[in-house]
Formats: structure tokens, C-alpha cells, sequence
């Protein structure tokens, strides 16, 4: 079997949703933005060379329908020859994509392909725009299929004994290690800067357009405090000990990278990230989705010959605090690997983007701290995990 | 009339003025609000993000601001702020040439006063009325540096605290006022904002602050005297009197015991002649309880009552002792005649039981209601002009109470109270000598009722006069009425009354106007009749409430008995008659007001249009029964989500589905007439009026325009596209997640879902087209199946009982 290569894992800044600096930005443009990086920084490759072109989204609908990817690449000024194709596994999509193109570039049935995610959560809502119930899932038991994201993670902490305070401080940290790396500019290198506009009504009915870059995580919060967050009511179920404030933010981003064969590497003159190990997805009882990675995470390491003491960095999406303290401690992880420059809780979740975007994250920091093994891993609606294992080259 | 108010200001952003100024915002006027200019902006970075570059108005800002916290809340709609417009006496003063009335809200200063009337003296248009707020202030002398120019047109409005709620504004003429000017304001303040008018004199505290806080300190020294406790002279001077339920130390509390005693001792300073001066000094007790800081619900709720919480958080309200300085738990005094006088329905009846005793209680009530008569008397010729009316009205307005002092008395027996007032030695004007007849026709009595007062006693002056009726008010019956010529048709719970020129109205008078058989009766017989006799309906009445809703004794036994086919008779017949007005040949107005909820308020849907009063509370609330509106509720609202949705291309109805869901399966009641029609209970037909008094004449007028245009009665609705069980599912799905999360019961769950299913039009494939029919049987359909169910029984059991909803 070929290897499958990773080169220049970008991504564009998570901004809020809703009020954020990305809210007007179409998620198909803000890809295509990643994209032009990713080619600006390998000026060897032909773009004609690229086989396809693979976007993860949770929600393809509305400005991120109509296949997405194909949008994105054309509005990359890629060449009309390059394909594309929009993927969905919801929160792991953006890794599901960079696992499907580096399994055909090792079964020889491609050379070179951009893989990532793009999600606007300010354009699309969670379960799209007109979610419809099933009689066959509401009245036939199988209520729990449509459990809401934040109750599941209530389920996670009750099953789990994972207490309020416990929720609190672990998103307590991850703003607090969020916001030093945000200081230290530990995600310059990743970070594509993007233009951003804003059109609003002008004098005698022209048209106001201001522009902005738009080129750091806007999550973090310098200003919170555990006491804060502890005073946060219940967000999802009276009497819980989810909030708002310790379950991710809804957020808007794009991440992607370009997936290569060792040929292609050579013949371009690539720099490789990192050797693409292996991937797992999993399922698990939709009413406990939060708890995917258990699954998944030994499944990876085991088809990529690896154990857990070899990795020394874990990007691990913190959908709620809940369910990441359940992973950690179930796997009896050391937290110390896991999300050393905060994770979604504070930095956010742009749901099909999240993968990728980690991807880069984790990639980035492994070259900075000089690391082998990482893991990228995600819990995923309706009960689902995924897990990928790089090598750092 | 000649007067057009389209602009105001309002001069002082004071609690009072602020509020003052979201009543006229409600009336539709635009409002300018304000107060003192600030000269930089405020420290506070939240206030300075709120205020931003208005910065120079912030103290109106603010005010406006604090709106929205006040309770009750002052506000018809959060969307009258938008008729609001801050400002500040310095920049902003020049928007007062545009204003068509100016009222001065400043604080109660004479010197500032002064200040602010020439301000306004120099920056209005000539003949616009000025008008002062003051509570207690010298008019004459406010103004006494200003010309005739500026008299002839400043006179006193006197808003009651909290002007939404309370009917009255005292209006005091200034003596060099121009008299019609006056008159034709007060004409609009009635017709637009929906206040009381009674003129009042030049004296301190006007007519109802200086009555009204009469008997408070008359409840003060009683109390002493008698011996009772604050919480028993509470439970004598509520609803046993025919007063509001916060009766007499409760108000207190809510008003400010601070307030209350300022404004006794403006009486006590400034009265010197008041018969009864010393009563308007506080007792002691009341002096420590200021001086304490003790002032009431403004100092977390502990002034002469005192809210405390247990460990387990159970709440007890404790009632102040005044001898030991300190809060006991709440021990109401019995009295031998208290069960047989809560049976007693009628206030005057009651009074007249209870006063034939002689224990504490008896007594309590026989001096104070003595002490107010006397005292009203007295002060009849100074503060009223010798109108009784005046007293009365103000002090029914401005204190809720049922019956006025001079009402009561003559209600009471006026010789016989006389006499008694005699034997106890309480000093009385020479003029109240025996047969004296304050009202004609006598208060309460049955003729009373058809025509209200026709003239008064003008007391020293030893003379009747007349009172003319205002055209708007009708007197519709309260109780089938034998005596009242007007009735058409009439049974026990209803009446159909000629209102003339062509219009008959149906006027409910069951107990809360629940919907019974014999309104149903009424509905089926009134509807022949208007359509062989007359032009259109209105269905209206002049309860506290128009509807409380269907009679739920009817429908409960009917479930004991097993007798399911006659709920869905009872069913069918309602929605019948609701059709048949529907789709009359004639059109059709009804004027909710007050409560109108669940049967109630679906009578009130099927109206051609409706005029709601601006206080109406009003609901489909069946689901607190257990039940869903049948009665063409749910029907009405599905058939507008499905029209609006229409008139999009392709447009998906669940969205607007979706807003009628909310508010059918929450039980969502209005706070008011406009939040009824802007939460989408009622559509694009309805309209709002403040002034309860015009609803009825405002609503006949409506119908003999429609009349007189060419009325056609709706088109039938037959082409409706549902959504089918798609769109069941798709509110189960968050019912289900609403249920895990706690938020509400299985069982509501299981309630709005039959909810949803009738407003996505069954179980069946979407896509399908029904009829306005299909959504009645489906009413009626998943009603009885929710009869069927025990929870909605024990729901129905527990609101019969207590009045309350049970959540099971």
C-alpha cells in the first residue's frame, strides 16, 4: 500500500457565530480562501494535476448546498476539470474527508487531493433549515435518535459521574490555555487571514461596504472565570449541569489540506507534514454520542500499530466538557497531550470544518514542539466517533 | 371636536412621568420624554454602552429603560417604546413647538416648577394645553409669575399611579382658564387614553388622594383603638368591603409607607383647617417604620408586612407588630358573621349583614366607612364643588373601589347611617338633614343599573342637578333583567339587548361569563333574531371579564357519567353557532376585555373583526385543563398559519404553524389588548382601544360602517394543503427533547401534541387538501380522546377546585 502525505493543513480563523467577525461570509467563498493558501504556499503544483476535491459539511444545505466543494474549488479559481465532492459524517466530516482521500491516494486511484471542511453555523442552524421528525423514529422507541446534542451530554455526565465543577474547570482551562496561546501566536502559521465585508445601508440609499482581514480565533475569553462560568444556568435540561458555557460555541470556519502520494511529492518538490497513519470511525448509543471517541480512538491506534503511550498530542473536540472529561478519563488519557491551545469550548466548533481545522492544529503544534504521534478525534451526532493518527514528519 | 393630539410632551422622566408618557405611547401619540441634560457620559460602562451618543438624555434613557422593569408593567407592548422619543431640557427643548400638548412631570418643587412652566411658556405654540402633574402643588401659585396668556391654557392632569391601570385623571382647573380648551382635552383623554375625569379643585392633594388617604389614617387609628392586628384589618377592608384584595396595609406597602405618610402630612401642614387634622399626622409606629427604612415592597418587601424564606424555601409573609417592634406570623382575627357574609354576593348587601353586628370586626368596618362619610361630607362644598359625584368617582377610580362613599351610604340606608353617625357623636355639615337623596335613581337599585345616576345632591347647596348620560356608556345588563325594555331575548346566561340604529348585542352574564348551555341557547336564538331584525351583532359586556371560558362542571360530568356523545354534541353545537356567525349574512364585532380566554376567546375569533380594550388578558389556555381549544380555536388559528404561508410562493406553513403551536400549547395569555394581536392570537381585523368606556359605541359604529359599505359575508375555505403527520412528527421531535430536558410533563407533551395534530391536519401524507370542516372534526376528535384520559380529568377536578392549573 502507498503513503499517504499531508501538505500545508491550513485553515481561516473560527469566528462566532451569529455575531461574529465571519457572519457574512458564505462558507463556500471562505473555503475557496484556504484553498488559494494552500496552492499560493506550493506554487510547484499544477493545479490541473489535483484529482478531486473533498469538503466536509454537517448541514450541506443553503449557501453551503449545491455541493459545496465544487463551488468552493471553482470559486478557488481552480481549473473547471478539477471535480469536487461535499461529505457529511456531521462533527467529523472535515477528518472523514482528509481519511477518504488519503485511502485512495494509498490505493493508487489518486495523486493529489485538497481535503477539509467549511461550515457556516451563522447561515445554516443546526439541523438545517427545516428539520422533519419520523413516525418511525418518535413512535417506534427509537425517540432517543433525536436527542439533542447538550441532553446527551447530560447523559454522558449522569452515566459518567462527571460533576458541574468538574465541567466548569476543565472549560475554565481550556479558555485560560486558549487565550496564552492566542498570545503567543501559536496558530499564525496555520491561520490563512481572510477578507471579510459587511454591506450596510448607507446615505439616500446607498450602500455602505466595509472591508476587514479577518485572521484570529475570536472564542477565547480573557475575561471569564470559573466563578462565572459555575453561575451559568442550565442550558438544556432543569436541573442539569450543562451550560452554555461549558459546551462548545457554534462557530463559522474553513480548513483544509492537500493530501499527496510520494510521487507526487517528488515531483513537485513537496514539504510534507506528516505521514497520514490510519483512521477509525465507531458507533455508539445515539442518547450518548459524547462518548464516540472511546470507541474510536483504540481502533485507530490499533490499525496504525500504535498504543496510547505513543502519542504525545491529542486534539480532541470538546463538544461539552461532559463528554471530553468521560473520554479522557475513560481511556485514562493524560491531560496534558490533550488541547494544549485551548480546544472548541473556547476556540469553537465549526462543525463540519472541525476536523480539518484540528487537523492543522494539531500538525502545527507537533512541528513546533517537535512531536511524532498525534491524534485528531471527535464525538458526532447520533452517536458516532472518529479518530485519525498522524505521524509528524 | 377640534383638538388633534398627534404630539406630546412630556416634561420630567420621573417613575410618573416615564409612565405617563408609555400610556400615551400606547394611545398611539408620539411622545417626547424628557429631563435634565447630563454633561458627560455615565461612568458605568454598561450605561455608557446603552446610552452611546445619546449620552446628553441619558436620565430619560434610563427612565424609558427602567420601563421595562416596572410591575405591573407599564408597557401595552414592548413595541410602543418605539413611539418614545428621549431627549433633554437643553438641546431638545425646541421639539415642544411641534407638541399639541405639554404635560410638566418634574419633580415636586415649587421653585423648579416655576422654572419649567416659563421654559415651557417660551418655547410652545400659543394655544396648546399645558398641564401640570402635580399631586398636591398650588396650581396658582406655580403659574403666578406668568401671564393670562399662559392661564388660559395650564390647568392640572392628575394621573394616578400606575396610569396604565388606574381609570382616573383629576383635572383642576386654573380659574382663568379657557373653559372650552379644558373641555375639549378632557374629551380626548377619555376617548384616546381611556381615563375617568373628575374635575377637582385647587386644594391640597385634590379630591381622591385627600379622601382616599383619609381612610387609610382612619384604618391607622381604628387599628390602635380596637385593638386588630394589621393582617385582620386587611381581610376586613378587601373584597369583604368591595375594595381591591391589597385592601388597606398592603397597599401601603406597595405605594411606599414613605410616599403615604408625605403625602398625609402635606394635608396636615398645609390643611390647617381640616376637620380631622390630627388623624393625618402618622402614628409612631409608622414614623420608626421610616426612619427604620422599612418602607415597603421597594425595600425588599419589608415594611408592614415582611416576606421571609425558610431553609426549604418556603416563603412566609409576616405582619408587623407595632407594640413589640417586630414581624409575627400572620394570626387573622374570625369574626361570628364571616362565612354567612362571603356567601352574600352583592357588596352593598353584605355590608349591610355585617354591620348589623357589634363585635371588633363589625365595628372596624361601621367606623371607618362613618369617619370617610363624615369626612367626605364635610369637605364635599371645598374640594368637590358640591358635586358628590366627583368624590365617588374619584375615589373609585383612583382606589378601585366598588362603591363610592356617597353611593355606599345612600346604599347602606342614608337615615339610618345618619342616625347611627349621630349616636356616635361625629361632627357633620348642617346640611345633612334626614331623606336626603345623594343619587337618583338610588344606587344599586335596579334602575340604577339601566341608567346609572340621572342627578345628584349638590349638598349645601340644598339642590339637585342633573347628570347627563355620556353616549357612549350603555349600562348592559348585568343579570337577566325583566325591568330593561331593551332586552330582546334573555335567559340565565345571557341576554341579547337592542343597542339601536339596527344593532343588537349580546351581553354573557353568567358567573365569569363561562360559556354554559344556556349561552349556547342564547348564541342560536340571538342569531335568528339579528338576522330577521337587525343590521349586525356586537358581542360585548360590561363585566370584569368577557370570558373565563367554557363551564368545565358540564364537561366534567358529562365524563363521570360516561356520557362521551354529549361532549361531542356540546362540541358541535358550539362550533355550529360559531360557524353560523362566521359566515352570517351580517356582520359581527366582539369586544374582549378583561379575561377572555379559552371558550371565550374562541367566540371572540369568529367575529367579522373585533375591538379589543387595552387591558385584555386573552388566551386559548385549554391546555391547563388538559384539553385543546374545539370550539374552532385551534381551527381559526391553523386556517390563518395556512393562509399566511399562502401568500408566499411555495412558502412552508410550519413556520407560522409553528407561532400558533407556541401559543395554543403554552397556554399563552396576553398582558394586554395590543400583545394579543401582536403575538398573532388575533389577525389583521382586530384593533385596540384604551378607553373601555367607547369599546361598545366604537364597535357599533365599526358595524354600521360595514353596513353601510356593503358587508358580504367571507369566503368559504376549502382549498387548505396541511402538512399531515410530517409535521407532527416535527414538533414531537421537540416536544420529546422538551420533555427530556424537563421542561415540560410527558402529559403536556402529550396534550400539545394533539395540539399539533390538529393544526397539521392529522396523521395523513402531507400534501393533502381539507376543508375548514376536516379542522373541526379533528378538533372534536382528539377533545374527546383527551376527556378520555385520567390526567386531564384530575386537571379539570384541580381547576374546579382551587382555580388553578395542575401540572401532571
Amino acid at each position: 500500500m502507498r503513503t499517504a502525505y499531508i501538505v500545508s493543513p491550513l485553515r481561516s480563523a473560527v469566528g462566532k457565530a451569529m455575531r461574529g467577525t465571519l457572519r457574512t461570509k458564505r462558507p463556500d467563498e471562505l473555503c475557496a480562501d484556504v484553498i488559494k493558501a494552500i496552492l499560493k504556499a506550493n506554487p510547484s503544483v499544477d493545479p490541473k494535476t489535483i484529482d478531486d476535491v473533498i469538503i466536509g459539511c454537517a448541514m450541506p444545505e443553503a449557501e453551503q448546498g449545491m455541493n459545496v466543494a465544487r463551488f468552493a474549488l471553482l470559486l478557488a479559481d481552480l481549473p473547471q476539470s478539477v471535480p469536487g465532492v461535499t461529505v457529511n459524517r456531521f462533527c467529523s466530516s472535515g477528518l472523514q474527508t482528509i481519511a477518504m482521500a488519503a485511502f485512495q491516494v494509498q490505493a493508487g486511484g489518486a495523486e493529489c487531493i485538497l481535503a477539509g471542511g467549511t461550515e457556516s453555523m451563522t447561515l445554516v442552524p443546526m439541523m438545517g433549515h427545516k428539520p422533519v421528525g419520523s413516525r418511525k423514529v418518535l413512535k417506534d422507541g427509537r425517540e432517543d435518535y433525536y436527542l439533542s446534542m447538550g441532553l446527551t451530554a447530560e447523559n454522558v455526565a449522569k452515566e459518567y459521574k462527571i460533576s458541574r465543577e468538574d465541567q466548569d474547570r476543565f472549560s475554565f482551562e481550556s479558555h485560560k490555555k486558549a487565550v496564552a496561546a492566542i498570545e503567543k501566536g501559536w496558530a499564525k502559521a496555520e491561520t490563512v487571514p481572510v477578507q471579510v465585508s459587511f454591506r450596510s445601508p448607507g446615505a439616500d440609499g446607498t450602500v455602505q461596504i466595509q472591508e476587514q482581514t479577518f485572521d484570529t480565533d475570536e472564542g477565547a475569553r480573557a475575561d471569564t472565570t470559573f466563578e462565572v462560568l459555575s453561575a451559568l444556568k442550565p442550558a438544556f435540561k432543569a436541573g442539569g449541569t450543562v451550560t452554555a458555557g461549558n459546551s462548545s460555541q457554534m462557530s463559522d470556519g474553513a480548513a483544509m489540506c492537500m493530501v499527496v502520494s510520494e510521487d507526487y511529492l517528488k515531483r513537485h518538490n513537496l514539504k510534507p507534514m506528516a505521514r497520514f497513519v490510519s483512521f477509525s470511525v465507531a458507533g455508539v448509543p445515539p442518547r450518548v454520542m459524547g462518548i464516540g471517541p472511546i470507541e474510536a480512538i483504540p481502533r485507530a491506534l490499533k490499525m496504525g500499530g500504535l498504543s496510547l503511550k505513543d502519542i504525545q498530542r491529542i486534539e480532541l473536540n470538546e463538544a461539552f466538557a461532559a463528554q471530553a472529561l468521560a473520554v479522557l478519563r475513560f481511556l485514562e488519557i493524560d491531560p496534558s497531550i490533550v488541547n494544549p491551545g485551548g480546544g472548541a469550548i473556547a476556540l469553537g466548533h465549526p462543525l463540519g470544518a472541525t476536523g480539518a481545522k484540528l487537523t492543522a492544529t494539531l500538525l502545527h503544534g507537533m512541528q513546533r514542539d517537535k512531536q511524532k504521534y498525534g491524534i485528531v478525534s471527535m464525538c458526532i451526532g447520533t452517536g458516532m466517533g472518529a479518530a485519525g493518527v498522524f505521524e509528524k514528519l | 371636536m377640534t383638538l388633534r393630539i398627534n404630539r406630546v410632551a412630556v416634561l420630567g422622566a420621573g417613575v410618573m412621568g416615564a409612565q405617563i408618557a408609555a400610556h400615551l405611547a400606547a394611545a398611539g401619540v408620539r411622545t417626547h420624554l424628557l429631563d435634565l441634560a447630563a454633561e458627560a457620559p455615565p461612568q458605568d460602562p454598561k450605561l455608557a454602552k446603552l446610552v452611546g451618543k445619546k449620552f446628553r438624555s441619558t436620565a430619560a434613557l434610563l427612565a424609558i429603560e427602567n420601563l421595562k422593569k416596572l410591575k405591573p408593567s407599564p408597557l401595552a407592548s414592548d413595541s410602543i417604546l418605539a413611539n418614545i422619543i428621549p431627549g433633554n431640557f437643553t438641546d431638545d427643548i425646541s421639539v415642544l413647538q411641534d407638541c399639541d400638548w405639554v404635560i410638566e412631570a418634574v419633580v415636586e418643587r415649587i421653585d423648579i416648577k416655576k422654572m419649567m412652566l416659563a421654559k415651557i411658556a417660551a418655547n410652545t405654540k400659543p394655544h396648546i394645553p399645558i398641564t401640570t402633574n402635580t399631586s398636591g402643588l398650588s396650581l396658582e401659585k406655580m403659574s403666578e409669575d406668568l401671564d393670562e396668556y399662559f392661564h388660559r391654557r395650564f390647568f392640572g392632569t392628575h394621573f394616578f399611579n400606575p396610569p396604565r391601570y388606574m381609570k382616573l385623571l383629576e383635572i383642576i382647573p386654573h380659574p382663568e382658564n379657557d373653559k372650552a380648551l379644558v373641555g375639549e382635552l378632557a374629551a380626548w383623554i377619555e376617548k384616546y387614553l381611556g381615563k375617568g375625569i373628575v374635575y377637582a379643585k385647587d386644594t391640597i392633594n385634590f379630591i381622591a388622594n385627600r379622601v382616599g388617604v383619609f381612610t387609610m389614617m382612619a384604618s391607622f387609628k381604628h387599628l390602635d383603638e380596637l385593638a386588630l392586628n394589621i393582617e385582620t384589618v386587611d381581610a376586613l377592608t378587601g373584597k369583604t368591603m368591595g375594595r381591591p384584595s391589597s385592601a388597606t396595609f398592603r397597599t401601603t406597602d406597595v405605594v411606599g409607607i414613605d410616599t403615604f405618610a408625605h403625602v398625609a402630612k402635606n394635608v396636615y401642614l398645609y390643611a390647617p383647617d381640616d376637620p380631622y387634622r390630627d388623624l393625618f399626622q402618622p402614628p409612631k409606629w409608622i414614623e420608626h417604620l421610616i426612619s427604620k427604612g422599612s418602607l415597603g415592597q421597594k425595600t425588599n418587601s419589608v415594611g408592614l408586612y415582611k416576606k421571609t424564606t425558610d431553609e426549604k424555601g418556603q416563603t412566609e409573609i409576616l405582619a408587623y407588630r407595632p407594640a413589640t417592634d417586630s414581624y409575627a406570623s400572620q394570626q387573622v382575627q374570625e369574626f361570628p358573621w364571616a362565612e354567612a357574609a362571603k356567601k352574600i354576593p352583592d357588596t352593598i348587601e353584605r355590608l349591610k349583614f355585617i354591620l348589623g353586628h357589634n363585635d371588633a370586626g363589625a365595628q372596624y368596618i361601621w367606623r371607618t366607612l362613618r369617619d370617610t362619610f363624615a369626612y367626605s361630607a364635610i369637605l364635599l362644598a371645598e374640594i368637590a364643588d358640591n358635586q358628590p359625584q366627583a368624590i365617588d368617582n374619584g375615589i373609585k377610580w383612583g382606589f378601585n373601589w366598588e362603591w363610592g362613599p356617597f353611593e355606599l351610604w345612600q346604599g347602606l340606608g342614608y337615615d339610618t347611617v345618619l342616625e347611627r353617625m349621630k349616636e356616635d357623636g361625629v361632627k357633620l355639615p348642617g346640611w345633612l338633614k334626614a331623606g336626603i337623596k345623594f343619587y337618583k335613581p338610588a344606587p344599586n337599585s335596579s334602575e340604577w343599573h339601566l341608567t346609572g345616576p340621572t342627578s345628584q345632591y349638590q349638598g349645601e347647596l340644598g339642590k339637585e342637578r342633573g347628570i347627563v348620560k355620556a353616549p357612549q356608556l350603555f349600562f348592559l345588563p348585568k343579570s337577566q333583567n325583566a325591568d330593561d325594555r331593551r332586552v330582546v331575548l334573555a335567559n340565565k346566561g345571557a341576554s341579547l339587548v337592542d343597542i339601536d340604529d339596527g344593532i343588537a348585542c349580546l351581553v354573557f352574564h353568567s358567573k365569569m361569563n363561562a360559556i354554559s348551555n344556556d349561552i349556547a341557547d342564547m348564541m342560536f336564538k340571538s342569531f335568528d333574531k339579528v338576522k330577521s331584525d337587525f343590521a349586525g351583532l356586537v358581542i360585548a359586556n360590561d363585566a370584569e371579564v368577557f370570558s373565563a371560558g367554557a363551564d368545565l362542571k358540564q364537561i366534567l360530568t358529562a365524563i363521570k357519567e360516561n356520557k362521551f356523545d354529549s361532549i361531542d354534541q356540546l362540541l358541535r353545537r358550539f362550533q355550529a353557532i360559531l360557524q353560523m356567525i362566521k359566515y352570517a349574512p351580517f356582520p359581527s364585532i366582539s369586544c374582549p376585555q378583561g379575561l377572555t380566554l379559552g371558550g371565550g376567546c374562541e367566540v371572540t375569533l369568529h367575529t367579522s373583526e373585533q375591538i379589543l380594550a387595552g387591558d385584555t388578558f386573552a388566551g386559548l389556555v385549554e391546555v391547563g385543563v388538559g384539553l385543546i381549544p374545539a370550539g374552532g380555536g385551534t381551527k381559526e388559528l391553523a386556517l390563518r398559519a395556512y393562509a399566511q404561508a399562502a401568500k408566499g410562493e411555495n412558502a412552508d406553513p410550519m413556520p407560522f404553524l409553528q407561532k400558533a403551536f407556541m401559543l395554543i400549547a403554552m397556554g399563552k395569555t396576553s398582558t394586554s389588548g395590543l400583545e394579543a394581536v401582536e403575538m398573532g392570537l388575533y389577525g389583521n381585523k382586530a384593533s385596540v382601544t384604551l378607553a373601555r368606556d367607547y369599546q361598545l359605541q366604537f364597535a357599533k359604529k365599526r358595524i354600521l360602517s360595514l353596513v353601510d359599505s356593503g358587508y358580504q359575508a367571507p369566503l368559504p375555505i376549502t382549498q387548505i394543503k396541511v402538512v399531515g403527520d410530517a409535521g407532527i412528527q416535527t414538533f414531537n421531535m421537540m416536544l420529546y427533547n422538551m420533555v427530556q430536558g424537563r421542561q415540560v410533563s410527558p402529559y403536556d407533551a402529550l396534550i400539545a401534541e394533539k395540539v399539533a395534530t390538529v393544526l397539521c391536519g392529522g396523521e395523513i401524507d402531507a400534501g393533502h387538501t381539507v376543508n375548514e370542516e376536516y379542522f373541526l372534526e379533528l378538533e372534536r376528535r382528539v377533545f374527546l380522546e383527551l376527556c378520555r384520559e385520567t390526567k386531564t380529568q384530575e386537571r379539570i377536578e384541580a381547576m374546579l377546585k382551587t382555580g388553578k392549573p395542575l401540572r401532571n
